[in-house]
Order: C-alpha cells, then sequence, then structure tokens
C-alpha cells in the first residue's frame, strides 16, 4: 500500500514535471540464480513507472543489463558504465557494487553483502542491505522450535561483530554462547567446545567462519551432536544444514525499484537510507531433520 | 638279489630310457612354470596391495581433512583408530602443510624398524612421483592431503554460480599408511605350498598315464620284437635289451636285404636279354609286315583299277541300255510318225489333181477374159463353162475338203504324238508333282516296243484313283519297262496285258499282268540285280528293272512280283499318295513264285 501510494506521489509531483528517458544500466556480479531474480523483478517494476516520452531523447526508456565476467577486472567494468553514462546503475552482487563505485554515477545496490564496507565515504549509492539485524528470522525458528534456547555461533568480529552484536540485543529471550576467532583453523576447536551445551548452532556469513574447510565441521557438529545448524542461505541445506533463512529476491528488486525511482527524480542516493528485507523465510532440509530426530511444533513440508 | 641287476636293465631297456628322460624334462617343467606362476602371483599381489594401499590412503586423507585443516588430533583419532584396526596395518602418520606430524599412532606389532624417516620417505615419493614404498618388510603409502580454497568473496557465501566450477584444492599436509608384509608373505608361502602340492599330484598323474601309454604303445612294437627275435635267433631280450635285440634284427634284414637286391640284379640281367631278343623278333615281324604292306597296297591299286575299268564298263552298259531304250522308244515314235505322215502323203497328189483341175477351170475363165471382143468374150466363157461342168467344180471343192481333212488328221495325230513324247520325257522328270497315273499308263503305252506290241492285247481296268505326288518322269520310265517287258514275253504268241490301277487310303497300286513265259523260280530273287537278264546278247542289258526298282524306292513304293515259269507274270506297283519318307521303309519288296 504505502508503495503505491509513493508510485502515484511519484507521478504526480515528480516525474510529470520534468519528464524524459531515462537509462539504467543493471550491473550483475555473476549468473546466480537470486541476481537474474532480483535484477527481472527491478525492471519488471521500474520499467512501467518511468515515463514512456520525454526531452532527452527521441528513445523511450532503458534498461541494460550486463553481467561481469569472472576474469574482468573492476576498473574494465567502470569504463564500460563512464561509456554508457546510464542515469543510474543498478549493482546487483558485491563484486557489481566494487566495480560500480569507481564510475561517479548514482548507484542503487542490492544483494550486497555488508556493503558499508565497500562504500566509500563520499558515495552516492543506497540499496537494500541482504542483512536482516532484526532478529525476526529467530521468530520463525521459535515457532516451528519452541525448545530452542541455547544458540551458539562462531564468528569473526572484525566480519560479523556488529550482526551479532545486534541481534543478541534484539533477542533477550535466547541465550547466545558466543566463540569469537581469528583464523578458520579455530572453527573446528571452538566448535568443539560448544559440544553439549547449545541447542541451535547458528552459522553467520562470515568469511572466516565459513568456509569450504570448516563447512564440513559445522555439518559434522550438527550430526554428532544431534543439534540444528541454521545457516544464512540455501545453499548450504543440501550439504547437512537443518534450517535456513532465504529472502524474497523479486521484493529485494521491488525495493530496489523504489529507490531507483526516487534517485531518478532527483534525490541524492546517499540521502535515502538503505533499507532491509521485510520478507523473511526459513527452509527446512525435513531428511536432515529426521536424521537429528528434530521434532517440529507445526508441520513442515 | 644283486640291485645292479635292475639297474643294468634298466640302462639297456631303451623304453626306459625314453620314459626317464621324458619324466624328468616334465619334472623341470613343472618346477620352472611352478616358479613363473609364483612371481607373478607375488606381482599380482604385491600390484593389488599396492592399489588397495593407495586406496585406503587416498580416503584416509579425506577423512582426515578437517582435522589436518584444524590440526586437531580428536578430529582424526576416530579415523586413524579404525584403520588401525586392520590386521596388516601397523603405523599411521598425518603431517601438517609445514610437514610437521600431527598424528603418528602405531599399532604393537613387532615390525622390524625400518626407514623411520619420514621426512627422507616423503622426499622419496616426491622425486620418484609414486606414493607407494616397497622396503623390506612393509608397504609404505603416501598420500597428499587437499582442502578446497577459501571462498573469494561474501558474496560466494550466499550464492553459487549457474555453472559448477571445479572446486580448487590446495594441499594443506599428508597422510601416510605403513602395511606389513607379514600377511603378504604368508599368503605367498601359503601359494608355494599349495601350488607345489598340486604341481607334484599333476606330475604325478601325468606320468602315470604316460607310462601306462607308452607301455601300450610300445607293446606292439615289443611283440614285432620278440617275433623278429625268435626268427633270427641270437639271445633273448632279457639278455641283450630292446636295442641289442633290434641291432640284430636289422643286421638280418640287412644281409636278406642284399641278397634279395643281388637277386633281383640278376633277374634284370635276364630280363634285359629276353627283352633284346623279343625286340629282335619284333624287328622281323616289322619287316616282314612292311613287306606285306607294299603287296596290299599294290592289290589296292590294282582292285582300284579294276574297279575303275568295271565303272567305265558299267557307264558303257547303261549308255547302251540308254540307247536301246532310246531306239525302242524312237521306233515307237517313228511307227506313230509314220503312220500319220501316210496322210500327208496320201492327201498331197490327190489334192495336187484335184488343183490342176481348178486351175484349167480359172485359166478358161480367165481366157474370156482377156477376149477384146464381146462375142468372143462370151464365146469363151461358154467354153469356160463346159469345162467346169465337166470337171464337176462342186465335187471338186469337196474332194479338196476331204484332202484337206485327212491331212488335218494327221498333222493333228503327229502334235499329239510330239506331245505325249514330250510329256513321257519332260525336263523336269525328277521335280515332284501331282501326277496322273491312268493317263500317264495310257500314253506310255503308245511308246511300247512296237516288234512286239502288235502281238499283245491291252486291257486296261483303270479305277478312280487320286493323283500322286510324284516325279513323273521317272514313274513313266518304270511303267514303260514294265510294258516292254511284259510285250516281250509274250514276243512268242499272242497275249494279254492287262493293267489295273486301284487305291487305298494311303497308296496307289498299279497292276500288270501278262499271259507271257513266266519266271522261272531260280531267277525270281534276282531279276532286280543289276545287268541280270535271260535275253539274248544284245537284246538287253539287265539294267531295267534295277533301274525300276531304285526310281520305287526313291519314291517310298512298293513292288510286289509274281511269277512262275509258263504262268505268266504279275507286277504289282504301290507308290505312296503323299510322298512322306518317315513313316515307310525305302522299298518294300515282295517276291512270289507260284510254282
Amino acid at each position: 500500500m504505502r508503495q503505491r501510494f509513493l508510485l502515484t506521489f511519484f507521478f504526480l509531483f515528480v516525474l510529470t514535471g520534468q519528464a524524459h528517458s531515462f537509462e539504467v544500466l543493471v550491473l550483475k556480479s555473476g549468473e546466480a540464480a537470486p541476481y537474474d531474480l532480483a535484477g527481472q523483478a527491478f525492471c519488471d517494476v521500474l520499467l512501467p513507472a518511468l515515463p514512456r516520452h520525454g526531452i532527452k531523447a527521441i528513445a523511450e526508456n532503458s534498461i541494460r543489463n550486463y553481467t561481469i565476467q569472472k576474469n574482468e577486472s573492476r576498473p574494465a567494468v567502470a569504463r564500460v558504465i563512464a561509456g554508457e553514462q546510464p542515469d543510474l546503475v543498478v549493482a546487483v552482487g558485491k563484486k557489481a557494487l566494487q566495480a560500480a563505485v569507481l564510475a561517479d554515477r548514482p548507484i542503487v545496490y542490492l544483494l550486497v553483502p555488508r556493503a558499508e564496507a565497500i562504500l566509500p565515504v563520499d558515495h552516492h549509492a543506497t540499496g537494500v542491505s541482504l542483512e536482516n539485524s532484526s532478529g525476526s528470522e529467530f521468530s520463525e525458528i521459535l515457532r516451528l522450535l519452541p525448545h530452542i534456547r541455547r544458540v551458539g555461533v562462531v564468528y569473526d568480529p572484525g566480519r560479523t561483530g556488529s550482526l551479532v552484536r545486534r541481534t543478541v540485543e534484539v533477542r533477550p529471550d535466547l541465550t547466545f554462547l558466543l566463540r569469537p576467532i581469528k583464523s578458520s583453523q579455530e572453527v573446528a576447536g571452538q566448535l568443539e567446545s560448544l559440544k553439549g551445551k547449545i541447542d541451535l548452532l547458528w552459522m553467520v556469513p562470515d568469511l572466516t567462519a565459513v568456509s569450504p574447510q570448516t563447512e564440513q565441521s559445522y555439518y559434522s557438529f550438527s550430526l554428532e551432536q544431534q543439534v540444528p545448524l541454521f545457516s544464512f542461505s540455501a545453499k548450504h541445506l543440501p550439504h547437512g544444514a537443518t534450517l535456513a533463512s532465504t529472502f524474497d529476491w523479486a521484493e529485494m528488486g521491488g525495493k530496489a525499484a523504489d529507490l531507483a525511482l526516487q534517485v531518478l527524480s532527483g534525490t541524492a542516493p546517499q540521502d535515502i537510507p538503505p533499507i532491509q528485507p521485510e520478507k523473511v523465510t526459513i527452509r527446512v532440509n525435513v531428511k536432515t531433520a529426521q536424521k537429528i530426530n528434530l521434532q517440529f511444533a507445526i508441520p513442515v513440508q | 638279489m644283486n640291485m645292479r641287476e635292475p639297474l643294468k636293465k634298466l640302462k639297456r631297456s631303451f623304453t626306459a630310457r625314453i620314459l626317464l628322460v621324458f619324466i624328468g624334462g616334465m619334472v623341470l617343467l613343472a618346477v620352472g612354470l611352478d616358479i613363473l606362476f609364483i612371481h607373478i602371483q607375488r606381482k599380482n599381489y604385491t600390484e593389488h596391495t599396492r592399489h588397495m594401499g593407495l586406496s585406503t590412503a587416498r580416503l584416509l586423507a579425506q577423512s582426515v581433512q578437517v582435522g589436518v585443516f584444524a590440526e586437531m588430533v580428536s578430529v582424526m583419532s576416530p579415523v586413524v583408530d579404525s584403520l588401525l584396526l586392520q590386521e596388516d596395518i601397523y603405523r599411521v602418520i598425518v603431517l601438517n602443510s609445514q610437514e610437521e606430524v600431527i598424528l603418528d599412532r602405531r599399532t604393537g606389532k613387532s615390525v622390524p624398524e625400518e626407514g623411520e624417516d619420514y621426512l627422507q620417505q616423503l622426499e622419496t615419493v616426491r622425486r620418484d612421483g609414486n606414493n607407494f614404498l616397497d622396503m623390506a618388510h612393509s608397504f609404505v603409502f603416501w598420500w597428499p592431503v587437499l582442502s578446497s580454497v577459501a571462498y573469494s568473496g561474501e558474496d560466494e557465501l550466499y550464492f553459487s554460480d549457474k555453472e559448477q566450477k571445479i572446486q580448487e584444492k590446495k594441499h594443506i599436509g599428508w597422510v601416510a599408511v605403513s602395511a606389513s608384509k607379514e600377511k603378504s608373505e604368508v599368503a605367498v608361502q601359503q601359494l608355494i605350498v599349495r601350488t607345489g602340492i598340486l604341481v607334484t599330484a599333476a606330475l604325478f598323474f601325468v606320468i602315470s598315464c604316460t607310462v601306462t601309454l607308452f607301455n601300450k604303445m610300445m607293446h606292439p612294437l615289443r611283440d614285432l620284437v620278440h617275433k623278429v627275435g625268435s626268427g633270427s635267433g641270437g639271445g633273448s631280450e632279457d639278455e641283450r635289451g630292446e636295442i641289442g635285440l633290434l641291432d640284430s634284427t636289422y643286421s638280418m634284414l640287412l644281409e636278406r636285404l642284399e641278397q634279395s637286391f643281388a637277386t633281383i640284379d640278376e633277374l634284370r640281367l635276364n630280363l634285359e636279354q629276353k627283352v633284346e631278343e623279343r625286340t629282335h623278333e619284333l624287328a622281323l615281324a616289322n619287316d616282314d609286315l612292311k613287306n606285306k604292306e607294299e603287296t596290299l597296297l599294290e592289290s589296292n591299286a590294282s582292285l582300284e583299277k579294276a574297279l575303275k575299268d568295271i565303272k567305265e564298263a558299267q557307264s558303257q552298259l547303261i549308255h547302251s541300255e540308254k540307247m536301246a531304250a532310246l531306239g525302242q522308244l524312237v521306233a515307237g515314235v517313228a511307227h506313230e510318225v509314220n503312220n500319220n505322215i501316210n496322210f500327208i502323203v496320201t492327201a498331197a497328189p490327190a489334192l495336187e489333181k484335184l488343183l490342176e483341175k481348178i486351175r484349167k477351170i480359172i485359166d478358161a475363165y480367165h481366157e474370156a477374159g482377156i477376149q477384146e471382143t464381146e462375142r468372143e468374150r462370151l464365146a469363151a466363157l461358154g467354153r469356160a463353162e463346159i469345162v467346169k461342168e465337166g470337171l464337176g467344180l462342186a465335187t471338186l471343192y469337196n474332194n479338196i475338203d476331204l484332202v484337206l481333212s485327212s491331212i488335218r488328221e494327221g498333222c493333228s495325230r503327229s502334235i499329239k504324238i510330239v506331245s505325249e513324247l514330250t510329256s513321257f520325257s519332260r525336263q523336269d522328270s525328277d521335280y515332284l508333282n501331282a501326277f496322273d497315273i491312268n493317263e500317264a499308263l495310257l500314253s506310255t503305252w503308245k511308246f511300247v516296243d512296237t516288234r512286239y506290241k502288235g502281238n499283245v492285247q491291252l486291257v486296261t481296268e483303270l479305277g478312280d484313283i487320286p493323283l500322286v505326288t510324284c516325279a513323273g518322269g521317272r514313274i513313266n520310265q518304270v511303267f514303260l519297262n514294265v510294258m516292254n517287258n511284259g510285250v516281250q514275253a509274250m514276243a512268242a504268241a499272242r497275249g494279254t496285258l492287262t493293267v489295273t490301277t486301284f487305291s487305298d487310303k494311303e497308296m496307289v497300286h498299279i497292276r500288270f499282268v501278262d499271259t507271257g513265259y513266266g519266271i522261272a523260280k531260280e531267277d525270281l530273287p534276282r531279276i532286280f540285280d543289276p545287268f541280270f537278264t535271260k535275253k539274248e546278247v544284245g537284246q538287253g542289258t539287265g539294267l531295267g528293272l534295277g533301274i525300276c526298282y531304285k526310281i520305287i524306292a526313291h519314291h517310298r513304293g512298293k513292288i510286289r512280283v509274281e511269277s512262275g515259269e509258263g504262268s505268266g507274270t504279275a507286277i504289282t506297283i504301290s507308290l505312296p499318295i503323299y510322298l512322306d519318307a518317315g513313316t515307310r521303309p525305302e522299298c518294300e519288296l515282295s517276291l512270289v513264285s507260284l510254282r
């Protein structure tokens, strides 16, 4: 409802006064499916909302997609952006944002983990954050598993310290057993120290704590200790995670389109605060849950 | 019993020596094959152990990946301890990426220590590129511990590319598994014992079979040697052995063979002498034969000359027969022509006289025509009328018509004779055509020899017969010959020649019956032989009936002769209506003697 009101307001009072066509470059970090879904949702929402005629060009509004190749350097991508001179760059993923900040164009980002760490001080960007520090995902988990009280987490304070800290603050109903680490080699040892002490193992999006070498330790811990493993990404479900939080990529694309419309209407991006995804879904690997004898309060698919 | 005797006997026996050599060869072959088999098995076992050991080391490296990465012995211990439960594995070493030992476990097995310096082993592995070390008392299997490389960015924490990329691996340590050779050595020893037992059993069986088979095979030869030995005399087999016996037998056979060769040589010399004598005799016989051949050639030349003379004589005779027949024919023709000419000859003087009288009348009228005066003319006409009346002009004309009629009759008959003669001897006499037999018979009668024809009365009983396909000229010749013979047979007294024709479905039959003196019984079979005749010399050639036979045979006809001395002769000639060479014999001849 709010979105519709915003769009109506935008049409009536903003774009009608200075109607002209826009060029938007959607820059994707790779070929991952979430990038495509979010990018497509962005286009589907933005394109109908843009004016169909204007003074800038005879051509209609255009949204061009560009996918960064694996070996393509950031300066090279920045040159592409400079050559296009789009009115707005939509950076989908971290690599896209890292390249986009090199070109002096307004940016709307999405699906970028810890975007604030990438953006320079004088940036012209806003976007949709990939983290959800509201702790709402634990509400969903407690709805399924009401017995959970103790949550163990291994994390690098330099990377995910703030996320963990905010979550601990907003979830006083849960007891978090924090195991800070400085290198990946410590993960197995810290997990050893959590044996018999927790009801849920939380895997945070931390490059130090989560790597191909350490993921197996998480899975082994979960199976041996009969403790569900809660991951931030659904891609860990087939390998041994029991629960995973996922976002609605289409919703995130739509939110990015809202931000893009504001930027195109003349608002400076840096003046628009980043927004967080609202819809958080918890997915369950039923087979793993059965193996660790997990009993759900409500039926799950 | 003296032990030397069996040994001597064994030494003398050829069979025993062969068997000993064979058995020795078999034993050597079996031992060689057994050693080769054991070697191959040992190699296979080592290869199998290598394969299994490396697989074990690879699995161990995979299993301890987390423990090596975290360098946590407690993570690796369960896997290593379970591995050490295997019977032959007695030690496991795990190294980190700095090649420091982070785990070294061994069992209580007493294995001679060797190659304790793991760094030296690792150096060997790296240098040779071979993860398998074959030590004196153990096998050591090395395998690197690899781990995936950490994520390059936080994006990868969340998202995976659609394309599955090959995960890059990082070397994070080593594992080494030591296995005792004891088990393998025991297995090889067991293998040697088993194969030894098997080979010994197989050898025993093969040798037994060979001895039995050899005895059976040698039995006929031994019998033969016994027989030969008993025939040749000398000592017994026991005394001399098979070879000694065979040697003496061979010598005796050789002596006999030489004697046989001498005998054969002698016989050969006799044979050569006999062959020489026989060759001489044959040469003489050949010369004699050549002389006889020359004589024969001379005789042959004489016979050819005689045959040539005979053929010339035959040609002359045939020519004479033709001339005689022609004479008869010419006589007949001349007689007929003469009769006809008589008409003209007789009429010519009469016609001349009649024409003279007419000329006188004409002259009288001509005289009247040339008179100058009317009176004289009338007077001359009066005289002319008187001459005319006196000579009887009408009568003259009638007489001239009669004379001319007689001449015309003579000419007509002559033309008819000539026509019939032409028809009788037409040029295409050899060509087949539809021929009227009845008409031919009547025409032919006119040319029958006129010298004898006068005494003969011709009686014809010609039936209604169809035309016959034949060479008409030739058939006329047959009829003329038969009729001439008939009338000649009746020359002494008057007689009758009865000619009858009739037919059936296939043939036309012409029967000539005369009342002449007939043919004697002994002459009847020869009447168709060439040159056979009972006529006086110069009266006939004896070829007439022979020619008739040939002509009738050519027409596939039949001739039947019935005759007896003093009983006349009946000749029946049968001709096929349609000449068909395929269904009847060449000529069917029947001779019937009436008495």
